[in-house]
């Protein structure tokens, strides 16, 4: 019983991360019907330029905010100066275009920071623990699935109470009948994007001090949010937090009862199970036809 | 003569290269005035719209569209919005799923609305007041377009343009709309009104025009074409040539209807 308990906190912290990833790549899928296979290099990119500023001794929290706001601002001048102008392109020339680019970021982050794995500062530590019962939990643990809840929550608040996430939801539904309400479309979509981006760093810098930081440390995660993105409901967001919570406690009991060895294969196994028995996801809502 | 709210020049427009749905289409609207578009299916009163609003990319392929002496071509279509250019789409242009609140809301992104305006303009349509937590999808179509109207006149338009505002409503209900449309332009308010059916587009309307594939074939005084005898056979189903047999048959066509 323990030992279950045990898997489920584990893999709840791994799926918050998960939760976070997949959250932007269904934020963007909905707004802008766009793959964004670029996601998490531009998360990569938002620890590095965090990762710089600590290792010139700059102040901790500083260099997080600006490794947040990195990668907000080049998620949304990717769209502005990339994926906006290309109006009447096809999904698949869209998601080309998200690839080359995922090429481009991390062919710039081996150039400039090499591809040897560096050691991330964190404040919380993995080997540091707390025992709640017979379940052991490291400070990494429990604070990667305390900020992850509070991101979940703050992007919650801000999709459902504000003026903005009400703009946000009108143009994802409808742009052209936002337009003619005087909603600029186009600004509230690069605003999606960016949001996008903070949570993709947010997660990669929760990520960042367990796995150690290297250009290709998003790859893995991005998957995995992608799996939890197409379990929970592309077009659903509450679906995204689901899905990433159950692919990482579903992960965690595979690895557990098992086999370690082939963890990493679950998420395709989720993948392929779901287009096959509810394309439309855990909450998404069913596809229909345009005819 | 007035002046002129709203120009629209020789305009060339199309969704592709080499299909051109208008046809070098020139019309006015007066300050103050109400103008009627009318024709059948097809004929492009939809795209002209879209076309003014900035709707269709890179459209007009020819022409100008002048409001107040301001350019709008290639100006984004929430940018033409603000300039005070509002359309009330074909199909309302509603967001079915958030609440009726929400759609006022969203009115107020741009230009936040003063709680005296949304008090006058609910005002206008009570039974918005009644349905403001219901999802707008679960409305009445002559609630949805009250509401539609409602989020138009929130955005305090200088021009207003209809896209077939009767379209699907029982006559209890579009008697009713054409009555807030007709104070409205007591108050000063200048409108543009697509219409297939011509009965109820000169009723309410100073001028009209009459397009066909993509051409203006008629323009006048509102009373004028009424009494057109072209305009009563073509579009208020009135036949006038003596049938075959020699009868005359003064029988109105259903289509209009
Ligand atoms: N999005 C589009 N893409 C391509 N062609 C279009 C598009 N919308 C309209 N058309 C074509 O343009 C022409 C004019 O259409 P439009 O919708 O402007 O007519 P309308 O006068 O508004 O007709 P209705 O009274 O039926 O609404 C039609 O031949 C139509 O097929
Ligand atoms: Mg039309």
């Amino acid at each position: 019983m323990t030992l279950a308990l045990q898997y489920v906190a584990n893999g709840l912290a791994a799926g918050s991360l998960y939760a976070l990833v997949a959250l932007g790549i269904v934020l963007l899928y909905r707004s802008s019907r766009v793959l964004n296979f670029a996601h998490g290099d531009l998360a990569t990119l938002g620890v590095f330029l965090a990762f710089t500023g600590i290792t010139r001794g700059w102040r901790y929290g500083l260099c997080l905010a600006a490794g947040l706001l990195g990668a907000a601002a080049v998620s949304a001048g990717f769209y502005r100066l990339l994926i906006k102008p290309a109006r009447q392109a096809t999904s698949l020339s869209l998601v080309i275009t998200t690839l080359g680019f995922a090429l481009l970021l991390s062919g710039l982050m081996v150039w400039v920071w090499g591809t040897d794995t560096k050691v991330f500062p964190f404040p919380l530590s993995e080997t540091r623990v707390h025992r709640l019962g017979g379940v052991v939990v490291s400070e990494l643990t429990a604070g990667s699935l305390a900020v992850g809840l509070f991101l979940v929550s703050g992007l919650s608040v801000l999709v459902q109470k504000t003026r903005l996430g009400l703009a946000m939801r009108a143009v994802a539904q409808n742009p052209e009948a936002a337009q003619l309400l005087g909603v600029p479309a186009g600004r509230v979509l690069a605003a999606t994007w960016a949001v996008a981006g903070v949570l993709g760093a947010a997660a990669g810098m929760l990520l960042a001090p367990a796995v150690l930081l290297d250009p290709f440390m998003m790859l893995d995660p991005f998957l995995k949010g992608f799996a939890a993105a197409v379990l929970g409901g592309m077009d659903s967001l509450p679906g995204a937090v689901v899905g990433g919570l159950l692919l990482g406690v579903a992960e965690s009991a595979f690895a557990g009862y098992v086999s370690v060895k082939y963890k990493a294969t679950l998420s395709f196994v989720v993948i392929v199970a779901v287009l096959l028995a509810r394309p439309e996801g855990l909450l998404g809502r069913p596809f229909h036809r345009r005819v | 003569m007035t002046a002129e709210v709203l120009s629209v020049l020789n305009v060339e427009a199309g969704y592709r290269k080499g299909l051109a749905v208008l046809r070098g289409v020139s019309l006015h609207v007066r300050e103050g005035q109400v103008a009627a578009l009318l024709g059948s299916n097809g004929a492009g009163k939809t795209t002209l719209l879209r076309t003014v609003m900035g709707l269709i990319p890179d459209q007009p392929e020819k022409g100008e569209v002048v409001f107040r002496g301001v350019r709008l071509n290639g100006k984004d279509p929430d940018a033409v919005t603000r300039l005070g250019v509002v359309l009330v789409p074909e199909g309302r242009g509603l967001f079915p799923e958030l609440t009726v609140e929400e759609n006022l809301q969203l009115a107020g992104y741009a230009r936040r609305y003063t709680g005296r305006e949304y008090e006058a303009v609910l005002d206008r349509f009570p039974v918005l007041r009644e349905r403001r937590w219901q999802q707008a999808g679960t409305l009445s179509g002559g609630e949805q377009q009250m509401l539609a109207l409602a989020r138009a006149l929130l955005l305090r338009p200088s021009l207003l343009l209809l896209d077939e505002p009767s379209l699907g409503l029982a006559p209890r209900v579009v008697a009713q709309i054409f009555d807030i449309l007709k104070s409205l332009n007591r108050e000063g308010l200048s409108i543009l009104r697509v219409e297939q059916n011509a009965r109820m587009a000169l009723t309410v309307a100073h001028y009209g025009y009459v397009l066909e594939a993509g051409r203006l074939v008629l323009e006048g005084p509102a009373e004028r074409l009424r009494d057109d005898p072209n305009v009563q056979e073509l579009y208020l189903g009135v036949q006038r040539e003596p049938s075959p047999k020699g009868f005359r048959r003064w029988r109105p066509k259903r289509r209009w209807a």
